[in-house]
Parts: C-alpha cells; structure tokens; sequence
C-alpha cells in the first residue's frame, strides 16, 4: 500500500528529518566503500561471523515462530469448520487458537515492530508506514532513511563523496533476538518486516519489508510498449516506456539508480535489445552479455545486470526477470523492480551481509525487495489477475523453499520466518469473493473467488512442514499481526478536516489539492498524513505551529468526539468506529513523531490513497473500484490477528507483546523492563 | 589450417585428459609449462648479455642518482639516461616477444577452450544461433532438430535484419549430442555436450577461410561457401573454485606462469 509513498518520497527527501544516526550502523557503514550512496554500501565483501550449527542438548528448547502476515481468525474458523485447515485444525487441538490482540494501528510494519520489540510504538518508534517531518510537514517512509555522503569533491560532472552515506533502521529498541544472542542462543529471522537493514546483533538474518529495490523504493516496475496503455499517465509504482520496432528489432535501456557519482545525480542505465518475431510470437532479450529467449507469456529466470557509475571502474549491480506478455500485435514486455543482487549486495539485506549471498548460493537468487509481489502492476493493469498470481507465485515459491531449507536446518535455538503473500493477496482479491464490493466483477469472481481460500489453504500447509519440523522440544508459534476486512469505502480524512474548519487553505481546495501546496499552515489546527496518524499542528513542534501545549489535548478529544460522529453521507453508517489518543496509547507521548489521534476506521471503510499522502479530493466518501480491495488499516478491534501453539495458551486475550515475553520465557529469559508484555502459557 | 588446428586441439587434448577430474590441478601444470616453456624461449631468443648490461647500466645511474642528488645538473642526466636504457631494455624484449607471441595465443586458445565454459547442466537451457551468409538465404528454410538428450523448446526465432535465427534449447541428458540445422539442401551440425564437471566446449562453429576458426579450433569448421556462416551455443561461462570465491581462468594462469617463471629464472640462468 505504501508504494505510493515513492513518487512522494522522492520528492521529499530533500526534507528528510535528521533522526539521530545508530552508532551500529554508522560502524557497518564505516568499512564500505566511498563512492557514492550505493557504492558506499557494496557490503558484498563483508565476512560471516561463521557460527557452527550445534545440535540442541536433550531437552534444550526451540521455537520456531511462523509470522504468516494478515490470516484473519475469524476466516480461519470459518475454514476451520469446513475441514479446509487440517493442520491449523490439528495446531488448535493440540494447543490452542486465539484471536490475537494487534498494535494501534494494526499496519503491518508497526505490528511487526511490536512484536519483534515487545513494546508499543512509543518504544520501538514505528507508527505508520508513513512518517511526517513536523519541520517541513512532508512525508517520509517510517521503516529506514538513506543519505548520501554530506561532503563531495567535484571533478568537472563528477562528483566525489569525501564522506560516507548511509542507510539505517528507524525502528528503535532491542529486537528480542538480541536477548537470546546474549545468552548464546542462535536464531534465524527471515523476511521480518520492519528489519531494514538489519543490525548485526549475532542472530542470521533477512530483511523484510522495508527493504527497498535497487532505485531505494518498495518496487518499481518497467514497462516496454509499443501499444497503448490504459491510464498511464496515473501509473505510480512503475515506468511506461515507448519504444518503436525496426525491422523487428528494439533498442532500449533499463533505468537503474540515481547515479550520485555524477553533478545532477542522472538515472544509470544499462543498454538493452529487443529482438521480434511476431509470428512466431517469441523475443530475444539481450541485456550486456546474456540472452534470453521468450515465448508470448513466458517469464525469465532472474538476470544479473550492472549498472555503470564511473565508466570501467564502479558499477552497481541488480538483478530483473522479464515477462513477455504478448509480442503481437503489440510487443509489452514487463521487467520486475530491479533487485538488489543476493550474490553481490548493493545495500545491507542481511546480517551478517555474507548471509544473503550464502542463501543465494544454495537455492539461486531471489527476490531482496520486501515487497515482491507487484501489487502495483495488477492495479495499473500492467499484469492482469492471472499474471499477478504467477508472478505472486513465484515469489511464494521462491520464499518457501527458502522456509524448507531452513526448516531442515534448523538444529537449536530460534526459527523465525515471515510469509506476506497471505497479507497481498487479500488487499488485491477480496473483490473476487466479495460480491458487496464495488470492484466485484462477477466473470472474474468464477475464476478468482477462491484465491483467498486457496491462499489459505497454502498457509495451512506451511503450518503442516513447521509441526513437522517440530520434536517434542520444540515450541510452535504460528501468527498473524493482523486480521483483514473489505475495504469498500474510501474517506478523505483531509477533506473531512477542511470541511470542519481544522485544515485552512491558501486558496479554495480544488480536485486534487493537496496540502503541501495548498494549506494555510499559521490557520490550521490540523492535518493528515499516513494510513491511520492525525496530527496537531502544534506550536513548538511543528515549522508554523498554531495550537498551543495547554490547548492539545483539549483539542484532540474534541476532534475524535467529532470524528466518532462522521456518517456515510450514503448510507448513514459509522465511518470512525474508534479514534486514539497517542498520549493515551503509546508509552513516548512526548516524541515528534507520535501522532496526537490514531484514527480507526470502521469495517469497509479506510483512509483514501489521496488522503494519506495530504491530498483533498472533491468527495469525502468514494466508492473503492480499485483492485486494492481489502484492507486492515482500520480500528484495530475489527481486525484482530491469529495465534496458535503447539502448547495450551491460558491467556484469554493475548497480544503481540504478549508472544515477545512468552518467547523470552521459553528460553529462561525474564521478560525485560521495558517490555510490558505477560507469557500466554 | 583446418588440420592443424584439429591437430594441436588433438594434442592438448591428451595433455588435459589426465586432470579431467581435477581442473586445478590442470591450470597449475599448464601453468607450470608455460611459465618454464616461455622462460626458456626467453633464454634463447634474447640477447642475455645485453639485457644484463642495461640492467647493470640502469643500476648504476640510480646509484647516481641517490650519490649526487645535490648536484642537479648530474641527476638530470643520470636521468635521462635511465629513461633512454629503459628504451633499450623493451627493445631487447621485443624479439622474444615476437617469438612467444604464437605459442602463447594458441595456448590461451586452448586453455579457453577447457576452462572458459562448462557443459550445460541436465534441465539448463542455452540458445542455438545460426547465422546465415546472405540475406538470400531465406530464413524460413532454416530448421534445427535435435537427437534424444536435447529438447528444442521454442520455434525458431528469425532476425533478418541480424541474418540469424535462434532456437532455445534444453539439456535432457548427458552425452555429447550433436544437432542438425537444415537450409535448402544443406546440412550442418553442431556439438552439445551436456553433463556435469568440465569438458572441452566449442563455443561456435564459425566458417572455413575466416580467421575467426584460429580462437575457434574445437569444431571442424563450416564448409566454406555454404549458405551457414556460424553456428553458436550459449554455454554458461565457467571459473575456478577458490577459498569460497569463484576466479576466472586467465588469472589465476597469469599469476601462477609468472610465479613459475620467476621461481625458474634463477636455476635457469635467465635475465628478464
């Protein structure tokens, strides 16, 4: 959902906040190169610390933890009680099943970032997807922050660091693999969200979500065309390119990151060709020195390519696959986001950094970005339903032989492996099963109505290869950090606060203001920015701060009493079934980035993609006919995560901070002062 | 030229067969030859006394130097006469050179004929490209079949502003597979070697009179009017297992000869 965040970001970054930088990080940084951002971060030499696997002593405890993003409890029984769930079944009977209580907001990065902190946001600092800078009130994406270098040397249009960037997680607090690794406890944590990039804390590990593409975004694709395309000038998240055919050969460049070696920092690129023959519908790919032969409908297998930053001395690697969606009667030819390589890292994606290359080693490449499935390519109809699922597939493919191989690794210790198709395929085909929902189409519910189900039957299975992974030492823990809902509804929370008089304008707010343009900042009490967060525009803290200390919190209780208040101008229902204060619901109030009121939306309904990113459009309620059709950005009470264990859980209510002190005891270790967590057994 | 290349592709041939299991230890002994086998035309094709009396001549212009460095006028000259016995030192190394020139190129030729590429693996897959000589030739006529232990996966590509065609093909069994490409009434092959290990791999089959056939001596070459002008597989390009790292051929032969060479020079009697 953040990818639309990219186009923002970039255009922000100028204005990212200066958040104290982590000495770990500033450390790691310190032994990589001095070129340029991404050449500042080739860690790709960088040693493994070397751990021996040890086989567990008798009686030693395990865990393995199972994070399968956004498995609602409530579809779980319902499948449960068709017998479609056998080894959740089974998990249930032989420990037990819980709804599991989630974080304010329920934002997979947050919910991640609690439990892997065991504290709330005010501890761990994640409180959206998307942050503000109160200084320049723009947005930034919450998980990491890269810089380039602060000093450069210019050489003519050269321009060479003489200090080094960095990139660092903004996530705070110890992670709770940093306990165990101080009692000699190994652990493995793949794919964990919100652990970009991940500190070098002892335990192996791969970054998640929040691990960009090698052009430092959550994922862009490219798109080569000779035909039309529909709405391209709205495509976010993704590159159209135009190209023209002679005598049936094309002459392209892939676009790779921003070259900072260079005054102006322009786009590198890398060179490649297109070689038609429309009749027989295949393609040949040359890309440097490989080349791929595709049919119509063919993906291929991931390709290395580098990109030049200083010709014949620097370059920065990444690799792509491509679809050849159709050669005739039009060539459109799909490139993934470029990845960072495993083999040769551009940008910390493991700890130790040799860890990536070590699991490429074993199993080929895979995908590095945290989000891999390309959400954007089917929304933009870049990639239809069907596409979407091959391309989601191989991704799920791809992770869950990684999750095979580390479950037969798995000697001592603590396993935890993350799985987010669960999470995408539900935003992207609840329409498909959900005939109430304005995307629902119902020729494509017949071929796609049961994806979720089988997305779930997928995850059952994955249950059934970690119980059977576990001995009779082991504990299993299976999660979710959140639940799912219809998303039906679109509310424009910056709409809502112009028409109540808190968000003042400039000008009148046309269609598709937004309020870095249009706000008049010394009149506004208040503002909106990201899935859940509403600010105060508070004096001291923000640049033209209006509202005062003494009036905060008077202010926000009346601005959630009026929120609660909002009905669906169509059909009279809830819209706001709960709003939070943050000085009630985060244990750091006082911090900048806290946001003064978390808004929970009621079921069907969520914050608009306008509206998150601070525009104002012409309607406060819409209709959702985007294929992003479920959702969980709401009131943390209607989207509850689910539990399992393999032993019996006592508590009746149990949260995610709940399972962080519940971990730490299966290991002997005493729930730490700052988390505020009880075991579940 | 075709019989000479077959002949000394021949006789490499049985230098390697013994390392077939072991290529490190064939890169050591190649290196090992040339370094001694270079040395030693060194030895008898340079002029020893005279390269001895540079050297001993850009010695004592150094020691010049450093004797007299407060008297500028002499280093300048001191100088200037290191600079001119460089000149004469390259001068005296041209000659072998020369002389080294055609063993080392055949040898580099045939070393990268075992260590460049590796066979295709059972289940990988490599493209088939067949360039044709005119653009008379229609492309159309080109077809490509393949014995048991290939799989051709697609129809065939046709790029006539490249006169070639390409095919994709995949590696069902191991063996030394040999494919057919018919055009009119002609008729080519090509080899396939499929399997695990390292193997001598011919990377193209390119045609008779064209001198692309000396960097390409694994394959007797096209007949020389024929409508096919080059024939190529693309192999998966190999390297050398090192401490966990991977390091292509050519450096680790450079580094190794001249280790080998150096370590000769001395029992050898030789100026370098």
């Amino acid at each position: 959902m953040s990818e639309n965040l990219s186009d923002k970001q970039s255009r922000c970054k100028k204005n990212e906040p200066g958040l104290p930088a982590d000495p770990e990080k500033r450390e790691t940084l310190r032994k990589l190169g001095a070129l340029g951002l991404l050449a500042l971060l080739d860690v790709g030499a960088f040693s493994s610390c070397g751990r021996k696997v040890i086989s567990a002593l008798p009686g030693e405890r395990k865990v393995i933890l199972l994070g399968l993003d956004g498995l609602d409890p409530r579809f779980i029984r319902h499948l449960m009680s068709q017998g479609k769930l056998p080894h959740m079944s089974r998990l249930a009977d032989m420990g037990g099943f819980r709804s599991l209580t989630s974080s304010v907001p329920p934002q997979s990065p947050v919910a991640w970032a609690t439990l892997i902190s065991g504290q709330d946001p005010g501890g761990h600092g994640l409180y959206d997807f998307i942050h503000r800078d109160p200084k320049t009130y723009l947005p930034y994406l919450s998980i990491a922050r890269s810089e380039g270098a602060e000093k450069t040397l210019s050489l003519g249009k050269w321009k060479l660091p003489l200090s080094r960037g960095k990139v660092e997680l903004l996530r705070t607090g110890r992670a709770f693999w940093e306990f165990l690794d101080e009692k000699g406890i190994p652990a493995s944590v793949y794919r964990v969200p919100s652990n970009f990039p991940p500190r070098d804390t002892g335990a192996k590990q791969l970054a998640g979500l929040g691990a960009p593409d090698l052009l430092g975004t959550y994922g862009q694709f490219s798109y080569y065309t000779d035909g039309p395309v529909k709405g391209e000038r709205e495509i976010s998240g993704g590159e159209v390119y135009r190209v023209s055919a002679s005598n049936g050969h094309v002459k392209t460049r892939l676009i790779g990151p921003e070259n900072t070696l260079q005054e102006g920092a322009p786009d590198s690129y890398a060179d490649f060709e297109i070689w038609l023959d429309r009749p027989h519908r295949l393609a040949k790919i040359v890309v440097q020195d490989q080349e791929i032969l595709l049919r119509q409908g063919e993906w291929s297998d991931w390709v290395p390519v580098d990109f030049e930053m200083i010709p014949h001395l620097k370059s920065i690697g990444g690799i792509c696959r491509f679809y050849l969606k159709e050669v005739s009667p039009h060539l459109k030819l799909y490139v993934t986001p470029i990845n960072i390589d495993p083999l040769d890292p551009a940008l910390p994606v493991s700890a130790p950094n040799d860890f990536a290359r070590e699991l490429a080693e074993k199993m080929g490449r895979f995908y590095t970005q945290g989000f891999p499935h390309d959400v954007k390519a089917l929304r933009y109809d870049i990639l239809d339903d069907g596409e979407y699922l091959q391309q989601s597939g191989m991704a799920m493919g791809e992770a869950r032989r990684m999750y095979e191989t580390a479950l037969n690794e798995f000697q001592r210790g603590l396993l935890f492996y993350y799985f987010s198709t669960s999470d995408r395929t539900q935003h992207m085909f609840w329409r498909t099963m959900d005939p109430r929902h304005p995307a629902h189409d119902p020729k494509l519910a017949r071929s796609y109505g049961p994806v979720i189900e089988d997305c779930y039957r997928a995850a059952d299975e994955l249950v059934g290869q970690a119980m059977e992974a576990a001995d009779a030492d082991t504990t299993l823990i299976v999660l979710s950090d959140h639940g799912f809902c219809p998303y039906y509804k679109a509310f424009n929370l910056n709409k809502w606060l112009v028409e109540n008089g808190y968000l003042a304008g400039v000008g009148p707010w046309e269609s598709q203001a937004d309020i870095f343009s249009n706000a008049n900042w010394r009149d506004t009490l208040a503002y909106s920015l990201g899935f859940n967060a509403l600010y105060l525009n508070l004096r001291g803290r923000e640049l033209y701060g209006y509202v005062s200390a003494e009036d905060r919190n008077m202010l926000a209780k009346h601005i959630a009493d009026d929120l609660r208040q909002v009905r669906d101008p169509d059909t009279g229902e809830q819209v706001i079934s709960n709003v939070y204060l943050g000085s009630e619901v985060y244990s750091d109030p006082a911090a900048d980035r806290v946001p003064d009121l978390i808004v929970g939306y009621a079921r069907g309904y969520r914050c608009s993609d306008a509206s998150v990113l601070g525009e104002v459009t012409s309607r406060l309620v819409e209709d959702n006919d985007d294929k992003w059709s479920g959702d969980h950005c709401i009131d943390r009470a209607a989207v509850p995560g689910s539990l399992f264990t393999n032993k019996p859980i006592n508590a009746e209510s149990p949260a995610l901070i709940d399972v962080t002190a519940s971990i730490l005891a299966e290991f002997g270790i005493k729930t730490p002062q700052e988390m505020k967590g009880k075991p579940i057994w | 030229m075709s019989a000479v290349n077959a002949a000394i592709t021949t006789a490499f041939d049985y230098f390697f067969a013994p390392f077939a299991a072991n290529p490190w230890l064939g890169m050591v002994v190649i290196s090992f030859v040339t370094g001694f086998v270079l040395l030693f035309i060194f030895r008898f094709t340079s002029n020893q006394r005279g390269i001895r009396a540079t050297k001993d001549r850009i010695m004592a212009h150094l020691l010049e130097v450093l004797l007299y460095k407060d008297e500028l006028g002499l280093v300048l000259r001191a100088q200037g006469r290191i600079f001119a016995n460089n000149f004469r030192y390259l001068g005296y190394a041209l000659v072998p050179l020369a002389c080294m020139i055609i063993p080392v190129a055949v040898l580099l030729v045939q070393t990268e004929l075992r260590y460049g590429h590796r066979p295709l693996r059972v289940g990988e897959e490599a493209i088939v490209a067949v360039k044709v000589r005119s653009n008379a030739t229609s492309l159309d006529e080109l077809s490509l079949s393949a014995p048991n232990g290939i799989e051709v996966e697609t129809a065939a590509l046709r790029m006539p502003a490249a006169k070639e065609v390409d095919w994709r093909i995949r590696a069902a069994a191991p063996g030394n597979h040999s494919l057919r490409i018919s055009v009119g009434g002609e008729k080519f092959t090509k080899q396939v070697v499929v399997g695990e290990g390292s193997s001598r791999i011919s990377l193209q089959r390119v045609g008779a009179g064209d001198w692309e056939q000396l960097l390409h001596p694994g394959e007797i070459p096209l007949p020389k009017d024929g409508a096919v002008v080059l024939i190529k597989v693309s192999y998966p390009g190999a390297s050398l297992p090192i401490l966990g790292t991977q390091v292509h051929w050519v450096w680790a032969w450079l580094i190794l000869s001249m280790a080998f060479g150096f370590a000769f020079k001395g029992p050898l009697r030789v100026q370098v």
